[in-house]
């Protein structure tokens, strides 16, 4: 329905024109006619400083005339920002219309009772209300019947005429419809769930500045159709909450570190039928790792289920310990990179907002071990942090160096401390642990290494030197690897190599010592 | 044509009006003695002008300045006589010494006209035969709420007059101020004036009757109107002070300027007054500073500041009085009239008969206020008819209502200005203007 | 501290009695300094303050009531106050230390001059109300609670009333109409009282405050100078210099020539653009700038003319003239809630409360 909402809308020139007050003498008229949401009838000067804008004031005969009652009335009125101000007809003295001339407030001589104009304005306010209260009436129903989250977002846009609605949760839009708009918008919202105090959903509107929109009307529609919003995307929750058991159950299943995926299939195949995993399928399973493993998370699977629509719409996603896990049906490689480029479109920003990151298991030729490609994506998510929120990592580009996101550095620099002490208080210690690390980089090479540093092959075997002196134990092989991954992790890169990223680094590269 | 004068005591200066211009300009004719003066004015005049001339209106208002006054016998119609002398009433300086006894009467009103004590007619009549024998022949008679009610002012002056009718007795309530020290004033200066007045009169009548028989003669009056001149002798204190109303009323005649402001520049200094339906807007005081005021209708006349008020919508009238006049003028002023004009003088000669109505009436609503307000402008009309206006010729010019302030419920004071012409003049030259201004 | 008062501290008083109500035409008031000014030639005048007298000394106000008349009009007889004080003193069996002002303003504030030279009493620089009133129950001695009775009267015509009545309005009351029969105004003393209760309760200082305005006033100063001085002696503000832009009247439309009591006057500030209105029943009882309260009373106002510095009384106030419209605060007392009770304009039929009564 387009109809637009500035119908209900009273103002002084037209209730002078045809409305309630028809029969008022206007002294002294703004030039723009003042908007009307309201009228008081008030006996005493005080009642004035209480009015709401956009009220209009009718002195009651009662109070007596008198230019300066007029002129304080004015004054209080201006300073309420009423619409106007209805007094007893008699004659004013240009005076005092002169001053609501000045003020620039709208000043009307009423003939009759001004307690029957009051009157007549109340009801006329109010049949424009009951108007807006019955389109309330019947959008309420409308919105009722819609289901899905989707279909209520679509029916608030199409009652305002096309305007963006959104569902947003801290800022990310979840799910909206309507046009999006990218100029001055006026942003009204209504918060639809209550989660920890800090965080909130809201249900938004974008209503053009410039528009005809009355907002306050906007916000009644909002208000009206939010617990709409809330049961259909309760509804959506539950619904795929149990669409996402055989999923979950998946993380519950053991794969033993070395036991074949035939095994694993043999073992567990009725269940697996059971659940409804198909053995000829194949899957690329999505973990999203969340801050830490025992946050309370349950608001945020709500979220994330309306923002994983946006990637996946028909694959559940569960909630399971230590994130969430779903398992998207994908015949094809170019279907896979295709999934992944969609996550990461459609998904990393937000996922970066709430502070989260998803790992993707590989692709696979054959049908792959469900529980082995859960655990891929696990790792996937687990290396994905390290490079910081709304990082969208597959394990396919991962290779070896994924094992080096599994150190602790904190371990490390404590074993540095105690095992290296010296070198860890000297005072040219960055120096040393860039020269060794480069060393130990280029396969002992000093040449190779001084070049990559840019430094004289002399220079960098004093550095060396020094570094044995320093309590470093280059000259045994074994402890090679050791000290490398200790220097690395000084270095500042949590288990990873300088000066690129995991992405980037591929399983052949040459720097990883052989 | 109109011949307008003002005597000096020997001098007499005249000019001559013929609708709004000026036939012969203002000339001086001195002399040993003012009757001289007049009468060799008059002839000169009567030869050129002869027939043509309808009315004389002469400003006399530095004769009776300057003339002595006669002594005066000062009746006080109150409750009590003061008790000390310093609650004794003080005269200006210049009529005290004219005031050579004063006479306590127990009586007098209040302002709604009920008598505060009974007039002691007999206390008083057991003093008037030492009044009457003594030498004075003026009486004047002031009474404290002699505003709302005559009574016992017309009862004195009955009683005197009753045993000696030459006496010349002036009682306040023919002036109109709420102040006693303005009536008494007011009522004193009169009397003492009257002699002069009557001389005066006298002297005008005769002069006139020689070389002008036809023309009617008048004084000129505070107001910028004039009277008959047998009025001169009962009410000579209205001719005493003419000439700033005759000023505004000349620019605004040699102007053609019925409505608006007329402002007058002189060698001492620049005032300004208003012109009204063809007369001055008058007040009913003449303020002396704090000293007692004279209560006659005369011209409002203000200084002009620099904080004048301009309005576009007023016409204004400027006139350059001043001897040297090749400086410009203050404020900025442009003058709207040729120079060196005697608009005093003209405003004489253009004078209309006036007459006022002043007096307080109690009412009880409002349509009582109009009928009361209606009788008093029948009144007014009636007064200006008796001073020989054609009754088809008359118009009000002023007719307000105002309340007494503090709280006197019911009574008013309405005051009424109305103007005429006699039936030899065919229209007053400003009211015509006015009329066809007039929407 | 008792001082002798010169001719020219009457000269001042004068100017300075009118500075403080302006709404009433002074005329009145420069006649009886007249009288003060001649009967002062063989006698002196004596102006205490309220310490000099032992606190149990009886001490009365003195002052004229009128109803709708002005005091010109029916001139006093020269002895009624006197009558007034015996009749007192008859009553109270004592004898009237000294007197005070019923009013430090106006012609009230000149009387007790004139009535301490007659008496040979001395006069008391304190007054119950420090400005003009119309109401004899509007006193601070009344808001300490002093008894305003017994109230002797006397008019013109020598006849004398004793007025005893507990409740100041219902005196008020019956003052009034004994007044309207005198012949529209009497002469009183009321508020007997000892100089202790009238150190509590009065306000002090205020006859030398009318001599000191009137020096300030009658000094061949600037007008801009005089108002510093003002400005300082009275707390005074200027709310606005303005040209008179409209007068309403009790009556009928206002005509060049008489003025008619104005009800209400407007002005417009050419500078600023500003609406001023002044509201008035017999005294200026309002002040509003563009509608919003800028004085109201019982805090004072007086109109100035703006080229000279001189008073204007409100009767000869013309559109067009231009006018300094000074408002300064009234004694302490009346801001307190019981003297805004009986001084704030709802006490005068104006339904709005004091802007300062909101902070009380």
């Amino acid at each position: 329905m387009h109809r637009s909402k500035s119908v209900t809308r009273l103002d002084i020139a037209g209730l002078l024109a045809h409305g309630s007050l028809r029969g008022t003498t206007p002294l002294y008229l703004t030039p723009s006619s003042a908007t009307v949401e309201n009228v008081v009838l008030v006996s005493q000067l005080e009642a004035i400083q209480r009015v709401r804008p956009n009220t209009v004031v009718v002195l009651s005969p009662g109070m007596g005339a008198g230019g300066w009652l007029v002129s304080a009335a004015l004054r209080h009125s201006w300073e309420r920002r009423a619409s106007a101000v209805v007094v007893a007809g008699s004659t004013y003295s240009d005076a005092v219309i002169g001053l609501a001339e000045r003020l620039g407030i709208t000043l009307l001589a009423s003939d009759d009772d001004p307690a029957g104009v009051a009157l007549a304005m109340a009801a006329e306010i109010g049949a424009a209300l009951s108007v807006v209260d019955a389109e309330l009436a019947r959008f309420a129903r409308a919105v009722a019947k819609d289901i899905s989250l989707g279909e209520v977002l679509k029916t608030i846009s199409n009652e305002l005429d096309g305007v963006g609605i959104s569902v947003e949760y801290d800022g990310v839009i979840l799910a909206s419809a309507g046009i999006a708009l990218r100029e001055a918008a006026e942003v009204i919202t209504v918060d639809i769930r209550r989660g920890n105090g800090a965080i909130r959903s809201t249900l938004t509107a974008r209503v053009p500045a410039s528009g005809v929109h009355n907002l306050q009307l906007v916000r009644s529609i909002l208000e009206v159709a939010s617990p709409s919003v809330k049961a259909a995307w309760l509804l959506g929750d539950f619904l795929e909450a149990s669409r996402a058991v055989p999923t979950a159950a998946l993380t519950g299943l053991d794969l033993h570190p070395g036991s074949s995926g035939s095994a694993f299939a043999v073992e567990h195949r009725h269940l697996l039928t059971q659940l409804g995993w198909r053995p000829d399928d194949k899957y690329v399973a999505m973990w999203i790792r969340g801050r830490a493993p025992h946050e309370p998370r349950s608001e945020l699977t709500a979220v994330l289920r309306l923002l994983w629509r946006k990637a996946a719409s028909r694959s559940p996603l569960a909630e399971v310990d230590g994130g969430w896990l779903a398992l998207v049906p994908v015949q094809h490689g170019v279907a896979a990179a295709q999934l992944e480029g969609r996550i990461r479109t459609r998904l990393a920003e937000a996922l970066a907002e709430l502070g989260l990151v998803a790992g993707l298991s590989a692709w696979h030729e054959d049908p792959p071990v469900l529980a082995a490609i859960v655990r891929e994506a696990h790792l996937a998510a687990e290396s994905a942090w390290r490079a910081g929120p709304g990082t969208v990592l597959s394990f396919a580009n991962l290779g070896v160096a994924a094992a080096t996101t599994f150190i602790d550095p904190d371990a490390v620099g404590l074993i540095a401390e105690l095992t290296l002490p010296r070198l860890m208080a000297s005072a040219d210690r960055d120096m040393i642990i860039a020269a060794v690390a480069s060393f130990l980089d280029h396969h002992g090479s000093v040449s190779l290494a001084a070049k990559f540093l840019g430094l004289h092959r002399n220079t960098l075997q004093g550095r060396l030197n020094r570094a044995r002196e320093l309590g470093v134990p280059l000259d045994t092989p074994a402890q090679l690897l050791s000290v490398h991954l200790i220097l690395h992790v000084l270095q500042g890169a949590p288990g990873l190599t300088t000066p690129q990223d995991p992405i980037a680094t591929r399983k052949d590269s040459h720097e990883f010592p052989v | 044509m109109r011949i307008g004068l003002r005597l000096q005591e020997n001098s007499c200066r005249s000019i001559v009006l013929d609708g709004r211009t000026i036939v012969s300009a203002a000339r001086e004719i001195q002399a040993g003695s003012l009757a001289e003066a007049l009468d060799s004015a008059l002839s000169g005049l009567s030869r050129e002008f002869g027939s043509g001339v309808r009315d004389i209106t002469a400003d006399v208002g530095h004769v009776l300045a300057t003339r002595k006054l006669a002594d005066v016998v000062a009746v006080h119609i109150s409750p009590r006589p003061p008790a000390d002398v310093f609650h004794a009433a003080r005269l200006p300086a210049h009529v005290e010494p004219a005031v050579s006894r004063t006479v306590h009467v127990c009586g007098g009103h209040d302002m709604r006209g009920r008598p505060l004590a009974q007039l002691d007619l007999e206390a008083f009549l057991t003093v008037l035969p030492s009044i009457l024998s003594g030498n004075v022949r003026n009486v004047a008679i002031t009474s404290v709420g002699s505003t709302a009610s005559t009574d016992h002012e017309t009862r004195i002056a009955d009683a005197i007059l009753s045993n000696d009718s030459e006496m010349r007795i002036s009682i306040s309530s023919d002036f109109y101020s709420s102040v006693f020290r303005d009536r008494d004033y007011t009522t004193v200066l009169n009397t003492a004036l009257m002699a002069t007045g009557e001389e005066l009169a006298a002297l005008l009548d005769a002069a006139g009757r020689r070389h002008f028989p036809a023309a009617t003669l008048s004084f000129a009056r505070n107001d910028g109107g004039r009277a008959p001149l047998p009025r001169l002798a009962v009410a000579p204190v209205h001719g005493l002070r003419p000439e700033p109303a005759s000023a505004i009323l000349g620019a605004a005649t040699l102007a053609g300027v019925p409505n608006g402001e007329v402002v007058i520049c002189t060698d001492s200094g620049v005032s300004a007054g208003h012109i009204r339906d063809g007369l001055p807007a008058a007040n009913s005081l003449i303020r002396q500073g704090y000293e007692a005021s004279l209560a006659s209708n005369a011209a409002v006349v203000e200084s002009y500041t620099a904080n004048h008020l301009i309005r576009p919508d007023v016409t204004s009238v400027i006139a350059d009085l001043r001897t040297e006049q090749a400086t410009p003028l203050p404020f900025g002023l442009v003058p709207t009239l040729p120079s060196a004009q005697d608009v005093a003088l003209v405003g004489s000669a253009a004078a209309p008969l006036t007459s006022w109505i002043d007096r307080l009436e109690t009412i009880s609503g409002r349509t009582d206020l109009a009928a009361v307000q209606h009788r008093a402008e029948e009144d007014a009309q009636s007064a200006v008819v008796q001073l020989g206006a054609n009754p088809g010729q008359i118009h009000i010019i002023e007719s307000n209502v105002f309340a007494m302030p503090y709280g006197n419920p019911g009574i008013v004071r309405i005051r009424v200005q109305a103007a005429g012409e006699t039936s030899s003049n065919k229209e007053r030259f400003l009211a015509a203007e006015a009329r066809c201004a007039a929407p | 501290m008792s001082t002798q008062l010169t001719a020219d501290d009457v000269r001042h008083l004068r100017t300075g009695a009118h500075f403080l109500a302006c709404a009433i035409d002074p005329t009145a008031i420069h006649v009886y300094t007249d009288m003060v000014l001649q009967a002062m030639e063989h006698q002196s005048l004596e102006l205490t303050t309220v310490d000099e007298l032992a606190s149990d000394d009886l001490v009365v106000a003195v002052g004229m009531v009128t109803q709708g008349l002005f005091i010109a009009d029916m001139p006093p007889v020269g002895d009624e106050f006197l009558g007034c004080i015996k009749a007192m003193e008859a009553s109270l069996g004592r004898r009237v230390r000294a007197i005070y002002p019923l009013a430090a303003a106006n012609i009230n504030g000149m009387i007790p001059l004139m009535v301490g030279l007659q008496a040979s009493l001395p006069v008391i620089d304190s007054d119950p109300m420090g400005r003009v009133f119309p109401l004899i129950s509007q006193t601070t001695l009344n808001i300490g609670q002093v008894p305003i009775s017994p109230i002797a009267m006397m008019g013109v015509t020598g006849e004398r009333a004793l007025v005893e009545a507990n409740n100041p309005q219902r005196a008020e009351t019956l003052v009034r109409a004994l007044v309207t029969e005198l012949g529209g105004w009497a002469a009183t003393a009321m508020y007997p009282c000892t100089a202790a209760q009238l150190k509590e309760h009065g306000v002090h200082g205020s006859v030398s405050r009318m001599i000191r305005i009137g020096q300030i006033q009658d000094a061949e100063t600037s007008v801009e100078r005089k108002f510093l001085m003002l400005a300082e002696l009275l707390d005074a503000t200027r709310v606005a210099r303005a040209r008179v832009s409209h007068i309403e009247g009790l009556s009928r439309p206002t005509d060049l020539g008489l003025p008619a009591q104005p009800s209400s006057v407007t002005l417009e500030d050419e500078s600023t653009g500003q609406i001023i209105r002044l509201e008035i029943q017999n005294e200026i009882l309002l002040v509003l700038v563009d509608g919003a309260i800028a004085a109201a009373v019982p805090d004072m106002v007086t109109l100035l003319n703006s080229e000279h510095g001189t008073v204007v009384t409100l009767d000869d106030v013309r559109v067009g003239n231009v006018v300094d419209v000074l408002t300064y605060p009234a004694a302490a007392q009346w801001y307190s809630p019981a003297g805004l009770d009986l001084a704030e304009p709802t006490a005068f039929g104006i339904p709005l409360r004091h802007p300062r009564r909101s902070h009380a």
